[in-house]
């Protein structure tokens, strides 16, 4: 499936007027230089010089990943963590954004799970993927629905394995389409963030004059619930804790 | 090469200060080729001190009417130095000809006795022209300490320059190298003049070599073809950087002398007060280029691994420790040492060590410029840390070079070296990793946890998703092409099931087909077979609307079915006729015009549409 999905990105590009773009000697050098300061050890520069391609429009999977290689041997944790959720959605099957991805998720206290195993096992299937990729398999298997109902169409319903096929096929269907669908609505309702201040203090309201009521320390994933001025309404789903941080301590995957 | 230039200053500064505790006497007489009667001028000259006391000796000259010309002081600005010298001079007139010897002029100072060179001079007789020559000055070098001098005209390209005042020459120690083996590039300023200012050195151009001086620059005095001459001899070590012909482009050096054109003979005169003020004559002197053969390093027997590097090379390597714990830092360093061009060295390849982190490796060299040759020694320090325990070793290092001298390459080795590494206090902590020693697989043990590194091999595009058409479109297109399929297989079904409606729906399609195939043969004025073709268009069209055969049917079976079908009289007469005109055509002996024929067309396509609206109407009802 995956081979079908980078088949099918690669002819889209091809026939995009942008496959004719070349990355500019510029931006190649930056990128060099980028990479020889990862090397060197110097990662401030690093960040600088993924930053500056990002800014002239070269954002994909890739520039993410090294973004966060440079910030988390920078020890920036919860900054490392974004990156690499904003890779892993430009480029969801790559194995090295999820092994890093994990890597530092593991630096992060994660409050226990109380859920049994079979609640754990369904929660990480349904997340397993994301909202377009299963849309994606979803139209995959309508295309096959579809040549099996033509062919029923042109052999005029003849054939009980024909039939059968296309009864799976349509079964199938409506699976994924209802996966594809829940998912994209969650996505589209639910926004996550990720803690990028070492501590980062929830207050009650959005304000400093409100209390302060928990920390949430870097690299946590949250909830975003909302946003006013300059502060974020973040919520703990495990926890059931809410509360209201800067702005710039969390940073939204959108 | 400002380095250079310093040098030099540095040098005739410090010859000068040498210089300035004795006292040097010279003697010149001009010209040194007279006739009987004619004046020469003697000059003695007495430069470091000037406090002396009475005079210098004159030889026994019973050959010459000698006549005192006076005592003159002068100062001159030299190599930065004030230098004063005392000038006595005397009017010499030969008495007869012949060659005759001047003897030694002597001065006593300080309890030594300093003394001039002989000249010699040539008298011609009376009235007769002699050739002048240039005036001799042989310097008189005081005992000291100062540079030992090369054989007298041994030095490479002096003896055409036999005779000048200054001038200076650039020679190399030999002239086919390969790539970065070193020449010796020697310069030397030869000057037997009075210079009154510093010289102005001009280094030539080395574009294409790295170059390294070599001080310090010597001094001394060389004698050529009779005439003693002071020289500054400046070495510099040249490494070619690239193989081909290489030129290294003269050198110049400006000196400020004394003004010699506008000298008038004036054997009284002094001209101390000329040369002060007037400033002197600026000389430009030149040296030759010279072309070197530059050499590629051979290819043939290169190792795989070669460095590089060229020259006559000695390697070591060592640990700063021989036991350290997990996680401690430990420096390895490689020292290369020995004689070519330190600097550009090349690095080492460190073998894969297993068991250690790697840092990165920085490098230092020390060069060292002795007799002419440049040595030193290259240092490449690389940290690494031990991650497990026990005994690590590192694998011997080798290193290949090429060796100019031997024209061959060189392999050096050191054998492999060992660290005792203890466990540590505390799990080796590296940036973002973390330790583990629990076994994942067969055979598998996981060291240091840690991220993947950077993403190298990709292209920077963009990332574009996909736009909201293509899911729209991909989703929609497979049903309204299975509705297509429907449609299609549906009327398929009704066409194979009714062969009259099959017909009827074809019968226009076939008709306008034989009427374009009649109107192809109009043009080419076939009208027998224009008017079959017309003819056939009308029966097939009507014939398969009526449901009647083809071949079978006849002009009166059809105009009966039109009647019974209600059609116009006037339009079913037409058919009729234009049925026959065409019977008529076919068969008569004689032509059809043109005109006539495309009318008949024309009325053909009208009958067509016509009858095709009666026939459908008639089919609804």
């Amino acid at each position: 499936m995956r081979r079908i999905f980078i088949l099918a990105g690669s002819l889209f590009w091809l026939v995009s007027p942008l496959a004719a773009e070349g990355p500019a000697d510029e931006s190649g050098q930056k990128l060099a230089g980028a990479r020889a300061a990862f090397d060197s050890g110097d990662y401030a520069r690093a960040v600088a010089d993924y930053h500056w391609l990002l800014d002239q429009g070269w954002e994909n999977a890739e520039l993410y990943y090294n973004l966060g290689n440079a910030e988390f041997k920078q020890h920036h944790l919860g900054r490392a963590i974004a990156y690499y959720r904003w890779a892993l959605k430009k480029s969801p099957f790559d194995d090295d954004i999820r092994y890093n991805l994990r890597h530092v998720r593991s630096f992060v206290r994660q409050p226990p799970d109380r859920s049994g195993p079979l609640a754990r096992l369904g929660r990480d299937l349904f997340n397993r993927f994301s909202g377009p990729i299963l849309a994606g398999v979803a139209w995959i298997v309508f295309l096959i629905l579809a040549i099996l109902t033509g062919s029923l169409i042109i052999t005029r319903g003849r054939g009980d394995a024909l039939r059968w096929f296309a009864g799976t096929a349509g079964v199938f269907f409506l699976f994924f389409a209802a996966w594809a669908s829940v998912r994209l609505i969650i996505e589209k309702k639910v926004c996550w963030g990720v803690v990028v201040a070492v501590q980062a203090e929830a207050r009650n309201g959005p304000g400093p004059e409100y209390q302060v009521g928990f920390t949430v320390p870097e690299g946590r994933e949250v909830r975003i619930l909302g946003r006013e001025k300059e502060w974020t309404a973040i919520g703990l789903p495990r926890e059931g804790y809410k509360g209201w941080v800067l702005a710039q301590e969390v940073w939204a995957d959108r | 090469m400002r380095k250079i230039m310093g040098s030099i200053i540095l040098c005739a500064l410090t010859a000068s200060a040498a210089w300035a505790q004795e006292i040097s006497i010279s003697a010149m007489a001009n010209p040194q080729q007279a006739a009987v009667g004619q004046h020469i001028r003697l000059v003695v000259t007495i430069e470091g001190k000037v406090n002396l006391k009475g005079s210098p000796r004159l030889p026994d000259m019973p050959e010459f009417q000698v006549y005192e010309g006076g005592r003159s002081s002068n100062f001159s600005f030299v190599n930065g130095k004030i230098s004063s010298a005392l000038k006595f001079t005397y009017v010499l007139v030969p008495k007869g000809t012949g060659n005759f010897t001047i003897g030694p002029v002597q001065i006593d100072h300080a309890g030594r006795t300093y003394s001039t060179q002989p000249i010699q001079i040539q008298v011609g007789s009376s009235g007769r022209a002699v050739q002048p020559s240039r005036p001799s000055r042989p310097p008189v070098v005081p005992p000291g300490p100062r540079a030992k001098p090369p054989k007298t005209d041994t030095l490479p390209g002096t003896s055409r320059y036999a005779g000048k005042g200054a001038f200076i020459t650039t020679s190399v120690d030999h002239r086919r190298v390969y790539v970065n083996e070193p020449v010796i590039l020697t310069f030397r300023f030869f000057s037997r003049i009075r210079l009154l200012s510093q010289p102005q050195y001009q280094p030539p151009d080395t574009s294409g070599f790295w170059a390294e001086d070599l001080p310090p620059q010597r001094n001394y005095n060389v004698r050529i073809q009779g005439q003693e001459y002071q020289v500054i001899e400046i070495k510099t070590a040249l490494f070619p950087t690239t193989a081909g012909k290489l030129t290294i482009s003269p050198a110049t050096l400006v000196v400020q002398t004394r003004d010699f054109r506008r000298r008038s003979f004036d054997p009284l005169g002094d001209d101390f007060f000329r040369d002060f003020f007037s400033g002197g004559q600026q000389v430009k002197l030149s040296s030759d280029p010279i072309n070197l053969e530059v050499k590629p390093i051979p290819r043939e027997g290169r190792p795989k691994e070669f460095s590089g590097t060229v020259g006559q090379w000695s390697l070591s390597a060592k640990l700063d420790r021989k036991q350290a714990k997990v996680g401690e830092a430990v420096t390895m360093e490689i020292r290369i040492f020995g004689e070519g061009n330190v600097k550009s060295v090349g690095k080492p390849r460190i073998p894969v060590l297993k068991g250690f982190k790697v840092y990165e490796t920085v490098s230092s060299s020390e060069v060292q410029k002795q007799k002419g040759r440049v040595k030193g020694v290259k240092i490449y320090r690389t940290l690494i840390r031990p991650e497990v325990t026990g005994k690590l070793t590192i694998p011997p290092i080798i290193y290949n070079y090429f060796n100019p001298g031997k024209r061959r390459f060189e392999k050096l080795e050191v054998p492999s070296l060992s660290l005792e590494v203890l466990p540590g206090k505390t799990q080796p902590v590296v940036v973002g990793s973390r330790s583990t020693s629990e076994p994942v697989g067969p055979g598998v043990k996981v060291v240091a946890e840690d991220i993947r590194y950077l993403k190298t091999n990709f292209s920077l595009k963009p990332f574009r998703p996909w736009p909201a058409w293509i899911w729209i479109a991909g989703f929609l297109l497979p049903p309204i092409g299975l509705g297509a399929l429907w449609f299609w297989q549906r009327r398929q079904d009704q066409l194979a099931s009714d062969p009259r409606y099959a017909r009827r729906l074809k019968a226009e399609q076939s008709a306008r087909r034989v009427l374009r195939q009649a109107r192809t043969q109009r043009l080419r004025r076939d009208s027998k077979a224009f008017y079959a073709s017309l003819s056939q268009a009308l029966t097939w069209y009507l014939a398969d609307h009526l449901g009647i055969s083809r071949s079978g049917s006849t002009k009166r079976e059809i105009v009966q079915k039109l009647h019974d079908i209600g059609a116009e009289e006037i339009m079913v007469e037409k058919l009729a006729n234009l049925f026959d005109e065409c019977d008529f055509a076919r068969f008569a002996p004689s032509g059809r015009k043109d005109a006539e024929m495309e009318r008949q067309e024309q009325e053909a396509e009208d009958l067509l549409v016509k009858l095709g609206r009666i026939l459908s109407k008639e089919r609804k009802v």
